[in-house]
């Protein structure tokens, strides 16, 4: 062969050996998680087909995060899509959605104690009395009964639509938001018999959030923008089943996590622009006393992003936001005082989209 | 001068020896990075589809969805929509969502698989191209047919028929292939410590291919081409999912009309064809069903000129329309005018190749690309290649107009591409070396990412520079003939040459974001989503007249999940193993092929949630008749 083929071939094999870049991931190593801090732990629903949801916690003390709580505690994944977390008798449980489950851990060391599968898209979740939840399920007219002692589906609640969202107990009632384009109402189960008692009209169609007031006036937001649903804000008084007020969106705003204050006096929303413009793109909020929405934003979306979840802080006021970018890598998560001056950002896992202060 | 002899002059015996016809192609002048898959490696993937093939046997990274489910392909680190699959010539990405399902070619359609690494700036393919073709044989009158038969312990099955006939003036080719099974496997779920059987995973795969040619005369060729394909699958949850209900069905028809005429210097190519496609989507579980169809129609005239013996000039007008006919407003119209330049064998060592183009489109502004490349003899066996680019590529049709979540303000993603590489051959009297290496760099701006959960937009967020290295190595060693006495004439000695062949295949690629319109974006300076920086494979095998093995060797490193590397999948190797016994009956073969993959039954994920099959094998049949 020819010397200078030779010697060719030579130092390609040499540059191609060491001018690489080394092959093995190199993370950052993860921060020992000190849950008896003060902080948030944040829910992580992680992207769609990627079974990345997971937990991490802010510690408000070192201002640092640790992150995959489940993973380094239990040696496995969560699961696909967690949508909601809730802490009830001591323990939290997970609903992961695109997995069927619920995921029960302990509420100090975050062992997994059970996993109850076999739930058609758990999607939201509510403790409605010592004993019992409700689980509400996408795709499916079902709201499923849980048992929290034997952590079992007892029975199940069949709706007239599909995709119950949110859910909220007042004075012994289950009031469930139906997050369906063909469904007006409210409707209104007796907690203690699990019957369907009462349907109550709402402006628009496609109830999906609900919080309660202080006045204990409940609130609605409806709508789906991309089935050419409008948005709006709906007030009801759960005592005479009536609706009190409503206030319509414009077009192009697709409002939702609609989150109320400690004092229930604020209403804060986030309206989402996937194409992350500037326009109805960020944080709203108006008293419960306004006449009108408010035409602008407390915290304005960076560009080319949106807000996707949203967390009060009842002790600081803080208003913590997750920017998702995309769900294509980890959140940013913002923490901003309570009128809107950004405080730090903090890095949380996929998709975050939910906080319980610790 | 009485009884004199005879004088004779020499006589002349004449013998009439068979005519021998000695057919080439010119080869074309090498300037960027491409290589040719033929026979001697396709013969075992005749039962097959193509993402075995290329993920064993190119530098092509196959992001496979399971077995027998959707495959894509990218190259050095580009995405799927930046790559394209081409069929004499016409695009066969979907013209809705920019993607080639490759799980529905077979490979025993194609005579011709070649891929070109690298920007094509006719396909305005940034990442590169995978050409299929078949030849058209006018040379004598024959017929041929060929009778596959396999069988998968994947449970898997698969008939392959295939009919030619052809004469001086015509040649058709007919080809069929039918493919079902159930994918059975175990896999293990390491979460719940237990191994179960994949459900749901059962898949029907019918093609029709026919190629069709008539030499009008010395001048003139017409051919048309038809190919219809239609592919069922069940698609099988993921490990993290309980249960899946989905199902996906692609139906096809591709068709191509050419007329090729050459006279003198002057040769003309008019080529016009229908790809349209059906797609539908059910999930019963979430109670969602989608389905789509799409139509291009693509037309192309090329005029190329010898203007002397080492230079030719060529104008190119190509246009293409595309809609989707369930969205009335969704369409995308584009013509285009081409101009090229080659100039060979300036002082009988360096070839120059040119383009520019200028394409116009129905909804954004396109820019003027070029490309300049070089080839350059340095000594004997030795040849340099470069090209400087500049190419995009045009958002799809689903891009634009997606229903929810299209953004019809997408700008194209647009391409700086610079590539040098090295080829080297050296024949010997019992070996040849064919070598290629190969630098490259490219810069891609407006870089289209899909981003969101449940509602999914494209924007033009990124910059993306991808660069590399890739290596093609092929040595081939003649041993000893072995002789022996032919059977009906013991007298005749026949020679049957064994061969042992190396192959190396070898390809580095780094592709991270270097700007993002994000803010707080962490992927800047990450690797992007499902390209590995490694990827090697290496195969040696054994050939006589009667007898193929080989043996395969494939490692795929580490490929993230996210864009800012905080989830990833480990490296895979696999180890594969190829036998195959052919022998005479009078005028046909008999071929039997074995083949086993995955020897060491490595566990690995292509996909997250998707496992791949462990050890598996198939025995495949091939009955080969020619006249």
């Amino acid at each position: 062969m020819n010397p200078l083929v030779k010697h060719t071939i030579y130092w390609l094999v040499i540059l191609t050996c060491f001018s690489c870049v080394k092959d093995k991931p190199n993370p950052d190593a993860n921060v020992l998680l000190q849950f008896a801090h003060k902080g948030v732990l944040v829910l992580n629903e992680g992207s769609f087909g990627n079974n990345n949801s997971e937990l991490s916690f802010i510690d408000f003390s070192t201002g640092l995060v640790t992150q995959s709580i489940y993973q380094t505690t239990n040696q496995k994944q969560l699961g696909d899509i967690a949508n909601k977390i809730v802490y009830m008798n001591g323990c939290y449980y997970i609903a992961v959605n695109n997995s069927n489950k619920i995921v029960v851990l302990d509420g100090l060391t975050f062992k997994e104690k059970i996993v109850i599968s076999n739930i058609h898209f758990p999607r939201q979740i509510l403790q409605v009395n010592a004993q019992t939840a409700y689980v509400a399920s996408l795709y499916y007219p079902n709201i499923y009964v849980l048992d929290l002692v034997s952590n079992t589906i007892t029975s199940t609640i069949t709706l007239e639509y599909n995709n119950a969202e949110q859910m909220l107990l007042y004075n012994g009632s289950v009031w469930i938001t139906n997050w369906d384009t063909a469904c007006n109402q409210m409707l209104k189960i007796n907690a203690n018999t699990n019957q369907l008692v009462e349907k109550v009209n709402i402006a628009g169609y496609a109830a999906h959030d609900i919080v309660q007031d202080k006045n204990n006036l409940l609130w609605i937001l409806s709508g789906n923008k991309y089935k050419n649903k409008a948005s709006f804000l709906t007030c009801i008084d759960p005592n005479t089943n009536t609706m009190v007020k409503s206030f319509a969106f414009g077009s192009e705003e697709d409002p939702f996590r609609l989150t109320i204050d400690a004092a229930k006096e604020k209403l804060y929303y986030l309206l989402v622009n996937y194409n992350g413009g500037s326009s109805n793109n960020g944080v709203y909020i108006m008293n419960i006393t306004d006449t009108t929405l408010p035409k602008t934003a407390l915290i304005q979306a960076y560009s080319n992003s949106y807000f996707y979840g949203i967390g009060i802080d009842s002790v600081s006021q803080h208003i913590f936001l997750s920017d998702p970018k995309g769900f294509t890598q980890q959140s940013t998560v913002y923490e901003y005082s309570h009128d809107g001056q950004l405080i730090q950002h903090y890095q949380c896992g996929i998709g975050s989209n939910s906080f319980i202060f610790n | 001068m009485v009884c004199q002899p005879k004088l004779f002059a020499q006589v002349t015996k004449e013998k009439k020896l068979p005519d021998i016809i000695i057919q080439d192609k010119k080869i074309k002048k090498k300037f960027n990075a491409s290589q040719q898959i033929d026979s001697s490696t396709t013969r075992f993937y005749t039962q097959n589809t193509m993402p075995l093939l290329l993920q064993l046997h190119s530098n092509v990274f196959v992001k496979n969805y399971g077995v027998g489910s959707l495959s894509t392909i990218s190259l050095r680190g580009s995405s799927a929509a930046q790559t394209s699959v081409n069929w004499q010539g016409m695009q066969l990405n979907n013209a809705m969502t920019g993607l080639s399902d490759i799980s529905s070619i077979p490979v025993s359609f194609f005579e011709n698989i070649n891929i070109e690494y690298g920007n094509n700036m006719q396909r305005h393919t940034i990442g590169g191209s995978i050409q299929l073709s078949n030849e058209t044989n006018f040379d004598s009158t024959s017929k041929d047919i060929r009778v596959g038969l396999g069988y998968e312990s994947l449970r898997n099955q698969s008939l392959f028929l295939s009919s030619s006939y052809h004469s001086k003036k015509m040649y058709n080719q007919l080809k069929a292939f039918i493919s079902s099974g159930k994918n059975e496997y175990a896999i293990d779920y390491l979460d719940k410590n237990e191994s179960n059987l994949l459900q749901h995973a059962e898949y029907k795969n019918i093609g029709l291919l026919n190629d069709f040619a008539y030499k009008m005369n010395a001048y003139n060729l017409f051919s048309v081409h038809v190919w219809m394909q239609q592919n069922t699958r069940n698609i099988p949850p993921t490990i993290f999912e309980e249960s899946s209900a989905k199902e996906e069905k692609t139906n096809s028809f591709r068709s191509i009309i050419q007329w090729n005429k050459t006279e003198n210097k002057c040769k003309q190519i008019f080529l016009t064809g229908m790809n349209k496609e059906y797609y539908a989507y059910v999930d019963t579980n979430s109670k969602i069903a989608y389905n789509a169809d799409v139509i291009s129609i693509p037309m192309q005239y090329t005029l190329q000129y010898s203007l002397y013996k080492n230079q030719s000039v060529s104008i190119q007008f190509a246009g293409s329309s595309n809609l989707i006919l369930q969205q009335k407003d969704a369409n995308l119209t584009k013509g285009s005018v081409s101009l090229f330049y080659t100039i060979e064998n300036i002082a009988k060592r360096i070839s120059i190749e040119t383009q520019v183009q200028k394409e116009y489109s129905s909804i954004f502004q396109l820019p003027w690309v070029m490309k300049i490349a070089a080839n350059a003899k340095v000594m004997r066996g030795i040849n340099l290649f470069a090209s400087v680019s500049k190419n995009y590529r045009a958002p799809t049709l689903n891009e634009l107009y997606f229903n929810p979540g299209g953004n019809i303000n997408l700008q194209p993603e647009l391409s700086k591409n610079l590539e040098s590489g090295i080829a080297y051959k050296h024949a010997h009297k019992k070996s040849n070396l064919d070598a290629e290496c190969t630098a490259y760099q490219r810069k891609v701006d407006n870089w289209i990412s899909w981003f969101g959960n449940a509602i999914l937009t494209p924007h033009n967020i990124q910059q993306v520079e991808s660069k590399g290295l890739e290596i093609n190595a092929n040595y081939h060693i003649q041993l000893s003939a072995l002789s022996h006495h032919n059977k009906t004439n013991p007298t005749r000695t026949e020679v049957e040459p064994k061969i042992i062949h190396l192959g190396l295949l070898y390809a580095y690629t780094l592709s991270c974001t270097k700007e993002s319109k994000i803010t707080n974006d962490f992927s800047i300076g990450k690797q992007i989503p499902y390209v590995p920086r490694y990827q090697f494979k290496t195969n040696i095998g054994f050939s006589t007249k009667k007898i193929d093995m080989k043996y395969v060797f494939a490692y795929t490193g580490y490929r993230f999940v996210t864009t800012d590397e905080s989830q990833y999948l480990m490296p895979y190797k696999t180890s594969n193993l190829f036998f195959a016994y052919r022998h005479h009956i009078r005028r046909s073969n008999m071929e039997y092929t074995f083949k086993a993959l995955n020897l060491f039954n490595e566990r690995y994920e292509s996909i997250v949630g998707r496992i791949m099959p462990k050890r598996n094998y198939s025995v495949e049949l091939l009955y080969h008749f020619h006249s």
